[in-house]
């Protein structure tokens, strides 16, 4: 079964036509990079996965299911991770955000949802777990203020997969990294497609290109490219290479 | 000098009311601090002037019609801000003053002899009632129970309203209910310094404690006890030298404040060397 399924997808933002004729196709524990210029749509495709925008037009099915509005199969890393730099909050206590209770081995969870003020053991061994795979379980207790911008990217993802989500989905996680963090982000990332799927969303074309196993291009239409086939190209290629560059390299449609 | 000032029934009657609303301002603060809606509560704060008028011509009591008033105007600025993210200023500025022209005018309307206007403005700290820390312990207490039951959820909305919308919660619920707590906090907090001054008891205690908090339920505690020091402080400081107890209580914040600032830079700078 493909992990996500998107079928004629068509979407609207505000009047304006951002997404027409998406169809995609993401199996399990593939790589996928989605690339393409400012605006042409590539958070909104995200978005409609994850279920904050409905689509205008056809469908989108995660592991077969369609309308999937909850966070428990898809972790998301948000784009913008520097909000609320100064706000007053412990790491453990983000990760713990992203909790959901089916990452619990205990059936007898109570439902309690309210007077909810001290977590549960069980929550902060999710946490720390969580913490452990993306290299930041030292940073446990300390505040988020006190973090780097990478090592805070590492938070959010482990607040993703806190959920033991099958799908990761991440909007441009090293927009705001050197090129040193970007490298190590990405590390984790082809650590975690072990046995998670990846969804990024990204900029940094030269370096997610080593990394992705299948390419989209998005503006407004989409433009799929396999990376096995036209890998030597683009690893042969020395140093950075702009979208034209790139394009040419993957034998563009257009 | 102190002991003399606790054996006045008025004096005890300052003190625990400031007691009251230094907790709730101090929860409160911290929420309206971390979700950026200092402005917002400003609005409403004035805004409340409105329900005090309207109080007072139809002859109800005055801190119950503030508090009506109140939850109202923070339902309207929950509305507005919700719904109108550009022309924002604009209409929270608008509120804001008709609430305030609305009292003005229906108490002008009022036969009789008026109410000290001042004392609305700036606090009557020594003027508090009995009837009115039971009223004020009501409040409180709905303002506990509520942050205590919903903690994880306004946390959530606070740190990050986005992922916290992806998780289910319900980000313009909490946002709306953040405003209406922030209004019962505002009124209690009327009486002790003054719709005008209320800004500075919801703002200064919490820079204090954010800087030295590591989560949100500490800096509401953390807050909650520097605003009780600087009313305790300042109301036997307005005692002593006959000064209004409002204003006294936030110049002691304000000092404290401004030490705070310096010692930081030069501790700042000592480090970095």
């Amino acid at each position: 079964m493909d992990a996500i399924s998107i079928k004629n997808l068509t979407c609207f933002y505000d009047e304006q036509k951002v997404l027409e004729d998406i169809n995609l196709d993401v199996k399990e524990r593939d790589f996928l990079a989605i690339i393409g210029p400012n605006g042409g749509g590539k958070s909104t495709l995200l978005k409609t996965i994850l279920g904050i925008i409905t689509p205008k037009k056809g469908s989108i099915k995660v592991f077969g299911k369609e309308n999937l509005k909850s966070l428990e199969m898809i972790g998301y890393v948000p784009q913008n991770t520097n909000i609320n730099i100064d706000f007053p909050i412990r790491v453990i206590d983000v990760v713990m955000m992203g909790h959901v209770d089916t990452c619990s081995h205990q059936e007898s969870v109570s439902k309690n949802k309210f007077f909810n003020i001290f977590s549960k053991p069980h929550e902060i061994q999710c946490a720390l777990g969580s913490l452990k795979e993306v290299g930041m379980e030292a940073y446990a207790y300390k505040k988020i203020a006190t973090l780097s911008g990478g090592q805070r990217q590492r938070v959010m993802i482990a607040r993703a997969l806190c959920s033991n989500p099958k799908i990761l989905l991440l909007d441009e996680p090293t927009s705001n990294i050197d090129a040193e963090g970007q490298r190590s982000i990405y590390e984790l990332l082809k650590k975690l497609n072990e046995h998670i799927t990846i969804v990024v969303v990204s900029h940094d074309i030269s370096v997610i290109l080593e990394y992705a196993n299948k390419v989209v291009h998005i503006n407004k239409r989409l433009v799929f490219h396999d990376m096995q086939k036209n890998i030597n190209k683009v690893t042969k290629h020395e140093g950075h290479f702009c979208e034209v560059e790139l394009m040419q390299m993957l034998g563009s449609q257009k | 000098m102190i002991v003399e000032a606790l054996g006045y029934d008025f004096f005890q009657n300052a003190l625990i009311a400031g007691m009251l609303v230094s907790i709730a301002s101090g929860i409160i603060g911290s929420l309206i601090v971390v979700n950026r809606m200092v402005f917002l509560a400003g609005g409403i704060a004035h805004t409340s002037y409105g329900g005090i008028g309207l109080a007072i011509y139809f002859g109800i009591p005055v801190f119950f019609g503030a508090t009506l008033f109140s939850l109202a105007a923070a339902m309207l600025m929950a509305y507005i801000t919700i719904n109108n993210r550009e022309k924002l200023d604009i209409y929270i500025g608008l509120v804001w003053s008709v609430g305030m022209a609305i009292g003005i005018l229906f108490i002008d309307m009022t036969p009789g002899y008026n109410v000290d206007l001042m004392s609305y403005l700036f606090g009557s700290i020594l003027a508090v009632s009995q009837e009115d820390i039971y009223y004020m312990s009501v409040l409180l207490v709905i303002i506990l129970f509520s942050v205590f039951f919903f903690y994880k959820d306004l946390l959530a909305v606070s740190y990050d309203s986005e992922y916290a919308a992806l998780r289910g919660v319900n980000v313009k619920f909490f946002y709306t209910f953040i405003l209406m707590l922030s209004a019962l906090s505002i009124v209690m907090a009327i009486k002790l310094v003054g719709l005008i001054l209320v800004i500075a008891l919801l703002t200064i205690p919490i820079y204090l404690a954010i800087k030295l908090s590591s989560s949100l339920a500490m800096m509401m505690f953390l807050s909650s006890l520097f605003s009780i020091l600087f009313t305790f402080v300042g109301l036997f400081l307005s005692y002593k030298f006959d000064l209004t107890a409002g204003a006294t209580i936030i110049m002691v914040g304000a000092c404290v404040f401004i030490i705070f600032l310096i010692y930081e830079k030069i501790s700042a700078r000592y480090l970095n060397r």
